[in-house]
């Protein structure tokens, strides 16, 4: 009897040690469906009331993260990358600079903080990861992965928000033999290296699958699809993106694979507008081995992201500029409307999406059916409508370049 | 009487509608008056565009030239790297650092968007002479304009839609084909801000969106019948076929042997002309010599970008065959040899290179050196000393 009441408090502790409280890109488990209940079920017609402003956050793409206290969120500002941290209320409590940022082709931040407890990880576009203490912004510890583990450089920057997973903080630099590295994530010491195909980065936020024999983490290089082992570093199994062929293999030609992976029941659905495109994979229960259940070919969503309500799946298309559903059993796709490509997320029964033309849509999924309820003009900020919202506590988070706002949608 | 009265009632409703409803020429004319008519295009022979290009969220200046007989010529950035291309009418050619290291004849889905973006006007101005086609169907609305839509053959596969507003008869919108990294990709086109410069209406403002791609024109000034030298059109030479432009010349060519004796003997004086070839990186000599027997030699000069050397290739018909050599610049000296050129799996014994130097603007000196031990010792065999005519 003692040896079983010790054994549990063992087991109660050891999963307190690695219980975290993670605040990263598109929520719980990267999904971008956020748990919130009694938002607006339609908004007026200029859009829900504006609740907040926060200017010279400096230029970039990266969706902030929102915590119970805290926003994080990076920019640049004459070439240095920043992350600021901002109470929910807007005044900055932090900023701390995190590296040279990324100013060649779509100049600016790239990176979703990711916050574990209290301690927030961020990359830049130049392959920058550096550890903060989320108190201060004090730097616990920083890595220039371009310089010490030789990352290729890309040809519209690093683009990658951390993932973190126990102990370990993960990376995709890209080098030749230093492809996908996983730090200690207290004090940023390499615990595993994996080769992978010693191809650039993908641009992709790596996510997790947990299996009862085997965790692996997912990712994109350049022309591959990986499930790695996370706490080893071998790389498990592979899928080629077959679209270009190697001969012709170039940057900016089918290396962009942009969206996070989504697991769900034994499938693996990736959506790699300039790979594959969309695809299910049914991976065995030991997680050694994939195998392709479906292709559609017409998907081609290059990084807003996707959620998954019921049996569809809600993504954008690139050729086809539209919002789409698409049955996650079958792969066919099921009812479209025309807002052009843009990012998506999910709450409270409706889709949010944020379209490339400059509008944000309130949307009904039903079963793969699509309703346009409401609309607004986002009208702020400077360059593409690129970033992806975020919701928090019944508010409608938005960045665009140097500038965020924030919605009460809350009924 | 009733029949005359309906016959009538036929005959008006039929005019009406014959008045109503234009040909496709009908549109296009004033679809081409509404950009200053013919007559004031055809007193332009070239314009000069500037302005600002924005790709991958960055803005540089642009600068073009479109001539009215089909050439262009455009220097623009696509992201950080600058890219220049252009047309002679004939060749199509671009240099895009993102594809290649020195400027190239331009592929098939690069020629298309060279040759939309050289067209005077619009791609409807004398299409017929063009060799297009178009028809016309019917009118649509379209962000809440009512449009005519056109379509567009080009004659060679490519097909596109336009969309001219009916009130201003000026394009609104159009569909067609663009260029991503080297492949084609199903474009659109946005047009906006029509002005007037001097007797013509074009858009200031243009978007062309493609792919994930998203590309803005803003003109800021155009320029009518500049001096332009012709040869910005031609197909540029890459720097480093620009390196052997010491070889272009009519050359008079002393050739000496070496003698059993050791020393050298001058067994003929004769001439040859290299040249570039227009349009291509490759200059090519003909050339005819005395060294006992009479050698006729084709040489090429050409570079290879991956390998970074240049390649010459050599046509000597008194073994009527062709051999290889490839090479670089030795400080001031062009070293070309064929030591590490196989035809089998055997390493050969005997190689041959060609020194090129002592090079100046009126001359310089080939030597052709033999190695009889796989390039360990070698031996000058003949010299070639070639002097600028006059």
């Amino acid at each position: 009897m003692k040896k079983t009441v010790i054994f549990g408090m063992l087991l109660l502790i050891s999963a307190a040690a690695f219980s975290q409280t993670v605040y990263q890109w598109r929520g719980e488990e990267r999904k971008g469906i956020y748990n919130e209940k009694n938002l607006l079920k339609e908004w007026p017609e200029n859009g829900p009331k504006q609740v907040l402003e926060i200017e010279n956050i400096g230029n970039g793409y990266g969706a902030p993260v929102i915590t119970d206290k805290e926003i994080f969120i990076t920019g640049e500002i004459e070439e240095q990358a920043w992350l600021f941290a901002f109470s929910l209320k807007g005044d900055l409590i932090w900023k701390t600079a995190i590296g040279k940022e990324w100013v060649k082709t779509f100049p600016g931040s790239r990176s979703t903080p990711t916050v574990v407890d209290d301690l927030i990880y961020v990359t830049t576009g130049m392959g920058d990861i550096t550890c903060l203490n989320r108190e201060t912004g004090e730097k616990v510890w920083h890595v220039e992965t371009m310089k010490t583990l030789h990352g290729q450089p890309l040809m519209h920057g690093h683009s990658e928000s951390p993932l973190i997973f126990k102990d370990m903080v993960y990376l995709v630099p890209g080098g030749r033999d230093t492809n996908v590295v996983a730090f200690d994530r207290l004090n940023g010491k390499i615990k595993w290296i994996c080769e992978g195909f010693g191809e650039r980065p993908g641009y992709n936020s790596p996510n997790l699958i947990e299996l009862p024999e085997r965790n692996l983490l997912v990712t994109f290089s350049a022309y591959h699809l990986m499930g790695i082992d996370a706490n080893t570093g071998e790389l498990v199994w592979s899928q080629e993106q077959t679209n270009i062929p190697k001969e012709k293999r170039k940057h900016g030609a089918g290396d962009t694979h942009s969206n996070t992976v989504y697991y769900e029941d034994g499938s693996i659905y990736y959506f790699a507008g300039d790979g594959n495109c969309a695809n299910r994979l049914a991976i065995t229960p030991d997680g050694e081995k994939i195998q392709t259940v479906w292709t559609n070919s017409g998907v081609d969503n290059y990084m807003g992201g996707v959620v998954k309500i019921g049996d569809y799946f809600y993504t954008c298309t690139t050729s086809g500029k539209d919002l789409r559903s698409v049955n996650a059993e079958t792969g066919a796709d099921s009812d479209t409307l025309k807002l052009g490509s843009g990012t998506i997320i999910y709450a409270d029964g409706l889709l949010y999406y944020y379209s490339q033309k400059g509008r944000m849509n309130l949307i009904k999924p039903d079963n793969g059916k699509l309703q346009l309820i409401s609309e607004f003009k986002i009208d702020f900020g400077t360059k593409e409508h690129f970033s992806h919202p975020v919701i928090a506590d019944g508010i409608l988070y938005l960045r665009r370049g140097p500038v965020m706002k924030a919605w009460d949608i809350k009924e | 009487m009733k029949k005359y009265i309906i016959g009538i009632f036929a005959l008006s409703l039929f005019a009406f509608t014959g008045i109503q409803a234009q040909t496709v020429d009908e549109i296009i004319k004033k679809h081409i008056d509404a950009h200053g008519g013919e007559a004031a295009w055809g007193k332009i022979d070239n314009m000069k565009i500037t302005g600002l290009f924005t790709s991958f969220s960055e803005v540089y200046d642009f600068s073009e030239i479109i001539t009215a007989d089909g050439k262009f010529y455009s220097e623009h950035h696509l992201g950080q790297h600058p890219v220049t291309e252009g047309t002679n009418g004939e060749v199509i050619w671009r240099f895009d650092p993102w594809l290649s290291q020195s400027p190239i004849p331009a592929n098939p889905a690069e020629a298309h968007t060279i040759i939309q973006k050289s067209e005077f006007c619009t791609p409807f101005y004398k299409y017929k002479e063009r060799g297009f086609s178009v028809s016309y169907e019917g009118k649509e609305k379209m962000d809440g304009k009512e449009v005519f839509k056109l379509v567009l053959d080009r004659g060679n596969g490519i097909t596109e839609n336009w969309y001219l507003d009916t009130k201003t008869y000026l394009e609104y919108y159009a569909e067609g084909q663009w260029l991503d990294f080297g492949y084609p990709s199903p474009a659109e086109y946005f047009f906006e801000d029509f002005r007037k410069v001097g007797d013509i209406i074009i858009p200031f403002y243009y978007e062309r969106m493609f792919g994930i791609r998203h590309r803005v024109t803003e003109i800021e000034e155009v320029e009518f019948n500049v001096e332009v030298e012709e040869k910005i059109f031609e197909l540029p030479k890459s720097k480093e076929i620009q390196k052997l432009g010491f070889l272009v010349g009519d050359w008079n060519v002393a050739v000496q042997a070496l003698s059993r004796r050791g020393g050298f003997v001058t067994t003929d004086s004769t001439t040859s002309v290299i040249t570039y070839t227009p349009n291509k990186n490759l200059l090519t000599e003909d050339i005819t010599y005395a060294v006992g027997a009479t050698v006729n030699r084709i040489n090429s000069w050409t570079y290879h970008d991956e390998s970074q050397q240049y390649r010459v290739a050599s046509f000597n018909d008194y073994y009527s065959v062709m051999n290889m050599f490839q090479g670089d610049f030795a400080g001031d000296s062009l070293v070309v040899s064929n030591e590490k050129i196989r035809y089998s799996e055997e390493q050969p014994q005997r190689s041959t290179r060609f020194v090129y130097k002592n090079i100046t603007d009126n001359g310089f000196l080939v030597e052709l050196h033999l190695s009889m031990d796989g390039g360990e010792t070698w031996i000058t065999r003949q010299k070639f000393t070639y002097t600028r005519q006059d």
